[in-house]
C-alpha cells in the first residue's frame, strides 16, 4: 500500500536494492575465483578450511546416510533370501576347492618360516587398523574421494592407506577431528607405488578420473596379461607392501602409446565399510623381502599356478 | 489475516529460509552414497536445480549471497576446487535472474527448455574452470553426463518445489 503512495521513493529503494543485489553479485563472483586461485597457492591452508567445514557438516551426514545404508542392505537381504539354495550350492563347491587350497596354504606357510629364520629375514610389522563408514560419496565429476566417519580423534592422519573389503581404495588426503577424506585409486592426484604380484616388476599406478586407473612406468619389456594381480610394492613407505590392489583389465598397446587399465579389486562405487591402516610409513624399502630381481624366470611362464608365492620366490631367488 | 499476523510474521519468517534450505538439503542429498555403481560421479546436480526454480518463482529469497553459500558448501563437501561450484552457482544465479522475465508465468516445458539451456552453460564452466585449476585436460564426458542427469530430474524437483511454493505465505 505504502508503495503505490509514495510511487517515486519506492522506484529508488527499488533501484537501489537492484544496485546492492548487483554489487554484491559481482563482490562474490570475485570471491569465488578468489578463493579458486587461493586454493591452488595455498592448499594446505584451503585444506584446513575445507577439514573444518567437513568436520562441521559430518553429523549431518552420518544421519542422512543411515536411512540409505539401512534401505541398501535390507534389498540385499531380500536378494540374498532369493538366492540361499544357489549360493548354497556354489558355496559348497568353493569349500571343497578351498580346503585343497587351505591344507596347500599350511604347507607353504611352514615353508615359508623356515626360510625366513634360515635367512634371518626382518618382516614387516602388520599395522592396527580402524573400521570405519563412508559416509560421503564422490559427488562431483572432478574428483573422487569419500568422506568417512573416523578423524584424528579415532586416530586417522593424513597419508594413512584406506582397504575396502577386498583390497586397496586409496589413502587419506586430509583429517578433521571427526571425519577424513580418502583420495580414491581414480583420483587425478593419485600414485601408487605397486608391482606385479607374479613377477614382481615395479610400477606407479595412477588415476586419472577415469573408472579405471592406469599402469605407468613399466619396463617396456615386460610382459603382461589381461588378470594379472597388482599389489602395492611398499615403495616410497606410505603403504604397505603386499596390499591387494587389482587386476590388469585392459591393454592398449600401440606404437606410440602404451595403455595399461586396472580394475581395482574394491568397487569404488560400493563402498559400505573401509579400514584405515595405521600404517607408519617406513622411509627405506621395506627390506628385501618382496622384491624380486629382475632376471627372474621362474615366475614367467607359472601364471596363477601357485597362490602368490612371491614372498616365498624372494628368499629362494636370492638364496640361488 | 490481519488478526492472525504475529503468526503470518513467524510462518513468513519460516518460509524466507526454505528457498536456500531446499538447496542445501539438495547438496547434502547428492553426497549421501546412493551405491549406485557409476553413479556418484555423475550424480544429478540438484542444487542446481533448486537454485533455478527460486530465482524464477521468488528471487528475493534466492539473493547471491545465498547461492554463493550453496555453492561453497558444495565444494567444501565434494572435495574439490574450493570456489568452482560457488562460481558456476552464481553464473546460474545470473542467468535464471536474466531469464526470468521471459518464464514467469509461461508453460512448464518452457521454463523447463531455459533450464536445460542454464544448465549446460554451467556445465561448461564448470568444465573450463575445472581445466585451468588442474592444468590438464579433463574429460567433459561425466560433466555434461551429470548435466543431462540434472535436467532430467527437473520436473521431479520442480513438482517438490512448486508444491512448497504454494503452501509458503506471498511476498511483499
Amino acid at each position: 500500500m505504502r508503495l503505490r503512495i509514495d510511487q517515486g521513493g519506492g522506484r529508488l529503494a527499488i533501484r537501489l536494492q537492484d544496485l546492492g543485489q548487483r554489487l554484491s553479485f559481482i563482490i562474490l563472483v570475485l570471491a569465488a575465483i578468489f578463493l579458486l586461485l587461493a586454493g591452488r597457492a595455498e592448499t594446505e591452508r584451503m585444506e584446513v578450511f575445507r577439514t573444518a567445514l567437513s568436520d562441521f557438516t559430518a553429523p549431518l551426514l552420518e544421519l542422512s546416510s543411515r536411512p540409505i545404508q539401512a534401505l541398501r542392505s535390507g534389498f540385499e537381504e531380500v536378494d540374498l533370501y532369493f538366492n540361499t539354495l544357489e549360493d548354497n550350492r556354489i558355496l559348497r563347491a568353493k569349500l571343497e576347492r578351498l580346503q585343497a587350497w587351505h591344507a596347500l596354504a599350511l604347507k607353504l606357510e611352514s615353508e615359508n618360516k623356515e626360510f625366513r629364520s634360515l635367512l634371518n629375514a626382518q618382516d614387516v610389522p602388520e599395522s592396527p587398523f580402524i573400521s570405519a563408514r563412508v559416509i560421503g560419496d564422490l559427488g562431483s565429476p572432478f574428483v573422487h574421494t569419500v568422506l568417512i566417519n573416523v578423524g584424528q580423534k579415532h586416530g586417522v592422519q593424513k597419508g594413512m592407506p584406506v582397504i575396502g573389503s577386498d583390497g586397496l581404495i586409496g589413502q587419506v588426503v586430509s583429517a578433521g577431528k571427526q571425519v577424513a577424506r580418502v583420495l580414491l585409486l581414480s583420483d587425478l592426484n593419485s600414485r601408487v607405488p605397486v608391482r606385479l604380484e607374479t613377477s614382481g616388476y615395479q610400477a606407479v599406478l595412477a588415476g586419472d578420473n577415469e573408472v579405471q586407473p592406469q599402469l605407468f612406468y613399466l619396463p617396456a619389456r615386460v610382459k603382461i596379461n589381461i588378470g594379472d594381480r597388482i599389489v602395492t610394492s611398499g615403495h616410497g613407505g606410505v603403504f604397505p607392501p603386499d596390499i591387494p590392489v587389482g587386476q590388469v583389465s585392459s591393454l592398449d598397446s600401440g606404437a606410440s602409446k602404451n595403455e595399461i587399465r586396472i580394475q581395482a579389486f574394491s568397487d569404488e562405487h560400493r563402498l559400505g565399510f573401509v579400514r584405515v591402516l595405521q600404517y607408519k610409513g617406513h622411509e627405506a624399502p621395506p627390506g628385501t623381502i618382496g622384491v624380486v630381481p629382475m632376471d627372474v624366470t621362474s615366475a614367467k611362464d607359472g601364471g596363477d599356478v601357485t597362490p602368490a608365492p612371491n614372498s616365498l620366490a624372494a628368499p629362494a631367488a636370492q638364496g640361488q | 489475516m490481519k488478526t492472525s499476523r504475529p503468526h503470518g510474521e513467524f510462518w513468513r519468517f519460516i518460509s524466507a529460509l526454505i528457498p536456500a534450505s531446499t538447496a542445501i538439503l539438495f547438496v547434502l542429498a547428492s553426497i549421501v552414497p546412493a551405491g549406485v555403481p557409476g553413479f556418484s560421479t555423475v550424480t544429478p546436480l540438484l542444487s542446481v536445480a533448486a537454485i533455478f526454480f527460486w530465482v524464477v518463482a521468488r528471487p528475493s529469497l534466492m539473493p547471491p549471497a545465498a547461492v554463493f553459500g550453496i555453492g561453497l558448501f558444495q565444494d567444501v563437501l565434494s572435495g574439490g576446487p574450493i570456489g568452482l561450484w560457488a562460481l558456476t552457482f552464481l553464473l546460474v544465479q545470473y542467468l535464471s535472474l536474466s531469464q526470468r522475465q521471459f518464464l514467469v508465468g509461461q508453460a512448464f516445458v518452457l521454463g523447463w527448455i531455459g533450464f536445460a539451456s542454464i544448465v549446460t552453460g554451467a556445465a561448461c564452466l564448470a568444465w573450463i574452470a575445472a581445466c585451468i585449476y588442474y592444468d590438464v585436460f579433463l574429460s567433459p564426458v561425466p560433466v555434461f553426463v551429470q548435466a543431462a542427469l540434472t535436467i532430467l530430474v527437473y520436473p521431479a524437483i520442480a513438482l517438490i518445489l512448486i508444491s512448497l511454493s504454494r503452501w509458503m505465505p506471498l511476498a511483499q
